[in-house]
């Protein structure tokens, strides 16, 4: 066999290194390669080479939507309702894959940072757009995928159970 | 041992022409490409990228080093990497500059995420790694626009290493095989409603898919199908090294007799077109798709091209 040239026997080299950190790192990783230090760790966090698959592991029934209404006259008026056709106030922005990532942030009762940043954020938006609120409310409603029978009688799924609701009234967000 | 790894490094080091590695590029480029256009129209970056010192969504609390460049991270300086990854998958599109567009845009994109938290999905990873792979393929050696300005021509013979074609191949093993290992929760199990509840979650619904509810014992039996396709991924996987002549004469002729790919490919596509059309999860359906293009040799390739241009040839009356 004729020898070969030394990058031949690195670029040998690379391939196996390569094969056992996406391997390891899929496996959960040993602990040298979860080590923040390790070459292994270097390789995904600088080389994007990360191996973390943790996709709909569990579907559930539960669902849910975040709405959003103004008080007009003392009435509430929706103005989005995720994935409404017809309540889409900010739906081209909130449709994005992104957007949808925050929006499951908000149904997360432990990450109550994202609700917080949303509400003050959303509602000087609303205000904006919606000269005739006086109120803005944001909330989240549960609803659960029924059996195929249920859903092509009521329609699609119903959300009914109220899981997180803030009212900002416009005199709070005012400049003074 | 020194045999061993010298056929070790004639296998790692084993070359090809680049038509695979060239469409997979085209494919990642363009799916980026998309991407970027997409967040930009739709106006996604301000305030999920902004930082929250600045009134914005993202805690940004351990900034990717390459901010330190712009004098930290605001979301002009975001916007404008967007819009420098907009140009940069252009040019991996259609081929220019090397491997720069992928190494710049792996750096950029991993950069931009280091910005928000739990906005992220595997689509985010499955793009690393595609462009990380292409920063290891030399992927313009032909069907770019790098070829056409060095031979004239758009198409090359220039043969490039393989290896890069056979970590995109792990790469969806390993996707699938540990995907399918993790889905033991509620849905996979019977009645086996999994694909039947992901068309109805607001989180991934793109339409309202009521009417499909008549079509319940089907998405049945597509949540258990797929859920075997994926477990079973890795068979594919040997079936793919046994094809390359890895695993000794025997097994090759009888992995090129049997074509496994052929069956799990045609039903990953199938699958991925289906998850695209039906449900919003990103571009994760898209970029999988991209490394189906490593699946073909480039000679495969290169035959599927001839069929295709014979029957286009066919179908069109002669002129005169």
């Amino acid at each position: 066999m004729p020898s070969r040239p030394l990058s031949h026997h690195l670029i040998a080299a690379f391939v196996v290194a390569h094969v056992v950190v996406v391997v390891a790192t899929a496996l959960g990783g040993p602990p040298n390669l979860r080590d923040p230090d390790s070459p292994g760790e270097y390789y995904g966090r600088y080389l994007g080479v990360t191996q973390r698959w943790f996709m709909f592991n569990r579907v559930t029934a539960g669902t849910t939507r975040v709405e959003i209404a103004i008080r007009v006259d003392g009435a509430w008026r929706d103005v989005y309702v995720e994935r409404s056709p017809d309540l889409d106030w900010n739906a081209r922005a909130f449709d994005h894959y992104r957007w949808r990532e925050y929006m499951n942030n908000l149904r997360i009762t432990k990450r109550r940072a994202a609700w917080d940043r949303f509400i003050p954020w959303v509602a000087d938006r609303v205000f904006g757009d919606f000269p005739e609120a006086d109120a803005v409310r944001v909330r989240t409603m549960r609803g659960k995928v029924p059996s195929p029978k249920v859903l092509a009688r009521q329609g699609g799924v119903r959300y009914r159970e109220e899981r997180k609701s803030t009212v900002v009234e416009r005199s709070d967000r005012a400049p003074p | 041992m020194i045999a061993l790894w010298n056929r070790w490094v004639a296998a790692a080091c084993a070359t090809e022409r680049g038509t695979s590695q060239a469409i997979f590029r085209v494919f990642v480029g363009s799916v980026l490409f998309a991407d970027a256009a997409h967040v930009l129209f739709v106006g996604a970056l301000d305030p999920l990228f902004r930082p929250v010192a600045d009134g914005g969504f993202a805690p940004a609390t351990r900034p990717h080093e390459l901010f330190a460049l712009f004098g930290g991270p605001s979301v002009e300086v975001v916007t404008g990497l967007v819009w420098l990854s907009l140009i940069l998958a252009g040019m991996l599109a259609v081929g220019l500059a090397g491997r720069v567009p992928a190494f710049a845009l792996l750096q950029i994109r991993m950069a931009l995420l280091t910005l928000p938290i739990d906005i992220h999905g595997g689509y985010d990873r499955l793009l690393h790694n595609a462009l990380w792979l292409l920063v290891l393929a030399n992927s313009t050696a032909t069907l770019s626009a790098w070829c056409r300005l060095r031979t004239g021509r758009w198409t090359s013979d220039r043969l490039v290493f393989a290896f890069p074609r056979h970590f995109a191949i792990l790469q969806l093993v390993v996707l699938y095989t540990f995907t399918g290992l993790i889905k033991v929760g509620p849905g996979w199990d019977a009645p086996h409603e999994a694909v039947y509840r992901l068309m109805h979650v607001t989180a991934y619904s793109r339409w309202d898919l009521t009417w499909t509810a008549f079509l319940y014992p089907v998405l049945q039996v597509a949540t258990v199908v797929t859920h075997y396709w994926e477990v079973t991924f890795g068979v594919v996987g040997v079936a793919y090294a046994a094809q390359q002549g890895w695993l000794g004469d025997r097994l090759r002729a009888l992995a090129l007799r049997f074509d496994l790919r052929l069956l799990y490919a045609t039903f990953g596509i199938a699958f991925h077109l289906g998850l695209f059309v039906l449900v919003d999860v990103g571009p994760f359906s898209l970029a999988t798709l991209g490394f189906y293009a490593a699946f073909l040799s480039p000679d495969e390739w290169e035959r599927l091209a001839a069929r295709l241009t014979r029957r286009g040839r066919r179908a069109r009356p002669a002129p005169g």
